[in-house]
C-alpha cells in the first residue's frame, strides 16, 4: 500500500474514531467499554477508587524496583523527581522547557504544582497519584473544570508539536490533521497567491482601462 | 457620473458588511489569544481589555457569525429555489469557470486574450464558497472548545486537541487568505486599486463591466437589462463613510497579515 492510500486510511480512520464511537454509543445504546466512557457517569467525583485498581505484583508501594526489562519509569514513582541532584533548586522548565509553554501556563496563568501537587510530586502513572488518568478527572481537571470527565481528561494539555515526529508516535490523528490541514493551506494559498501575483503583473504591464 | 449597473442587492451588501465586521473583530481577538506570549500579542491584548474579555468577544463575535451565516444560507436558498440554481448569474461553479481560469492564465502569460467573464468570476466564486468550508469547520471547532466539558460527553476529550489545532489552522488560512488574496483581488490590483467601492454601493460602473465582465455586459445587453442602476451618484457623506470603511478594513486586515504571517514564520500551525 503505497504512502498517500496509507494517509486516506489513517484521515477516515481518525474521523470514524471521533465520531463513529460517539454516534454508535448513542445509536445502539449498547454498553460502552471504552475506558474513558466507563467512569464518565458514575465517578465523576466519588473519590473511592481503589477497588478497581490494582498494585503491580511484587513492589512495595512507590518503591522503584525496575520493570522485568532493568528499567523503571519515573512516571510510575511516587515521588517521580527521586534521586535528582540538586532537584530542590532548580525550576520545572529547566528540566520540562515543551511542558512549560502549555495553554494552561500561557493562557490560565497556572503554575506546575496547582495541577500535579506539592512535593513529593507522584508520576502520572503512579497508581495513587491524582494525575494518574483512572482518577485526574476528579482530582485534577474537575477543580477547575466542574463536571469534567474520564474523557475530557484524556484531553492532552501538553500537546505535542503537530508536526513533530513525537506527535506522529504519540499523538497520529493530531499528526494527520496537521498534515492535511497544512496541505490544504499551501495548495490554496499557493494556487490563489500564484494567481494573483500573475495577473497583477499582467494588468500592470497592459492597464485595459484609465483608473476611476 | 458615468451610467453604472446594478451588481450586488441591499442583503448582499448587508451581508459582506456583517461578515467583514465579524470577520476582522474574530481575527483581532483571535490572533491576540494566539500572539499572547509575545510582546506584540500582550499588548494588543492588554488594549482589548485582557484575556476573559478577549474570549468573551470572541465567543459573542462568534456566535453572531454563526447566526450570519445561517441566515445567508436561508435567504440563499430561498433566492436560488426563485431565480433557479444553474445558469450564468448562478455562483454555483461550473466547467465555464475552469476554461475561464485556463484562458486568463494563457493571457498572463501573453499567449492569448483574457477570458470573457460572466457576472462571477472564478475566483470571486472561489471567496464566496471558501465561506462554507470555513464556516463550519470554525463553528463546530469553536463551540467545542467553548464548552470543552460539555463536547468530552459525546467525543473523547482528545479530539479538542484535534479540534484546536482546525480552529486554528482554518482561522490562519482565512485571514491570510482574506488580508493577502481577497484585497488584493478586490482592491490591491492594478485595476482595482484603491478601492472597488461596488460591495458597498451594489454599483458598478458600466466601463467597468465592459472591461471586467464582457460576457455578463453581453448578456444584459441581449436582455435589456443593462444600465439598470440608472445614473444616481452616491452622497459625499456616503462616499466619504464607504471609503472610510474599507480603507480602514483593508489597512486592519494588511496589518494582521503581517502579523499572522511573522506568527507562522514562528510557530506553523502549532498554538
Amino acid at each position: 500500500m503505497n504512502r498517500g492510500v496509507r494517509v486516506f486510511f489513517a484521515v477516515i480512520g481518525g474521523v470514524l474514531l471521533i465520531f463513529g464511537e460517539a454516534l454508535g454509543a448513542r445509536v445502539g445504546g449498547e454498553e460502552v467499554v471504552e475506558a474513558s466512557r466507563r467512569y464518565r457517569y458514575y465517578e465523576l467525583s466519588r473519590g473511592f477508587y481503589e477497588s478497581h485498581e490494582m498494585r503491580p505484583m511484587g513492589q512495595g508501594e512507590g518503591q522503584p524496583k525496575g520493570m522485568k526489562t532493568g528499567m523503571y519509569h519515573r512516571s510510575r514513582l511516587a515521588d517521580a523527581h527521586q534521586g535528582i541532584l540538586f532537584y530542590a533548586g532548580r525550576r520545572c522548565e529547566a528540566c520540562h522547557p515543551d511542558n512549560a509553554a502549555s495553554k494552561h501556563g500561557v493562557r490560565g496563568n497556572l503554575t506546575c504544582r496547582q495541577c500535579h501537587g506539592s512535593e513529593p510530586i507522584a508520576g502520572i502513572a503512579h497508581y495513587y497519584s491524582p494525575m494518574n488518568p483512572i482518577r485526574r478527572h476528579a482530582y485534577v481537571c474537575a477543580r477547575c473544570h466542574e463536571g469534567a470527565g474520564a474523557s475530557f481528561a484524556t484531553y492532552r494539555i501538553h500537546e505535542p508539536i503537530p508536526g513533530s515526529m513525537e506527535a506522529k508516535q504519540s499523538f497520529p490523528s493530531l499528526h494527520y490533521t496537521h498534515r492535511f490541514m497544512l496541505g490544504l493551506l499551501l495548495g490554496v494559498l499557493g494556487l490563489f497567491s500564484l494567481h494573483a501575483l500573475m495577473l497583477g503583473l499582467r494588468e500592470l504591464f497592459s492597464i485595459r482601462r484609465p483608473h476611476p | 457620473m458615468n451610467a453604472t449597473q446594478k451588481r450586488f442587492t441591499p442583503s448582499d451588501r448587508l451581508f459582506h458588511l456583517g461578515l467583514m465586521i465579524t470577520f476582522l473583530t474574530q481575527a483581532v481577538t483571535g490572533l491576540a489569544q494566539l500572539t499572547m506570549r509575545t510582546p506584540w500579542g500582550s499588548t494588543l491584548m492588554y488594549r482589548m481589555g485582557g484575556y476573559e474579555k478577549v474570549v468573551s468577544i470572541h465567543y459573542i463575535v462568534g456566535i453572531m457569525m454563526g447566526f450570519l451565516f445561517l441566515i445567508h444560507g436561508g435567504n440563499s436558498l430561498l433566492r436560488m429555489g426563485r431565480s433557479g440554481w444553474f445558469g450564468s448569474d448562478s455562483l454555483l461553479f461550473s466547467w465555464r469557470d475552469l476554461r475561464h481560469m485556463g484562458t486568463n492564465i494563457k493571457w498572463m502569460v501573453g499567449m492569448g486574450p483574457p477570458a470573457r467573464l460572466g457576472r462571477w468570476s472564478y475566483w470571486e466564486k472561489f471567496d464566496y464558497w471558501a465561506v462554507f468550508w470555513g464556516m463550519p469547520i470554525l463553528a463546530i471547532t469553536g463551540l467545542m472548545l467553548a464548552h470543552s466539558v460539555e463536547a468530552s460527553r459525546y467525543v473523547p476529550g482528545w479530539s479538542l486537541n484535534i479540534a484546536g489545532l482546525l480552529h486554528r489552522a482554518e482561522a490562519l488560512l482565512a485571514m491570510v487568505y482574506i488580508f493577502g488574496i481577497h484585497f488584493f483581488m478586490g482592491h490591491m490590483r492594478p485595476s482595482a486599486f484603491p478601492m472597488n467601492p461596488s460591495i458597498f454601493t451594489g454599483e458598478m460602473p458600466l466601463s467597468d463591466l465592459h472591461h471586467e465582465k464582457p460576457a455578463w455586459a453581453e448578456e444584459l445587453k441581449n436582455q435589456g437589462l443593462l444600465k439598470n442602476g440608472g445614473e444616481r451618484s452616491a452622497s459625499p457623506l456616503f462616499k466619504t463613510v464607504y471609503t472610510l470603511t474599507g480603507v480602514t478594513a483593508v489597512a486592519i486586515g494588511l496589518y494582521l497579515l503581517i502579523h499572522t504571517v511573522i506568527f507562522m514564520g514562528r510557530m506553523g500551525l502549532s498554538g
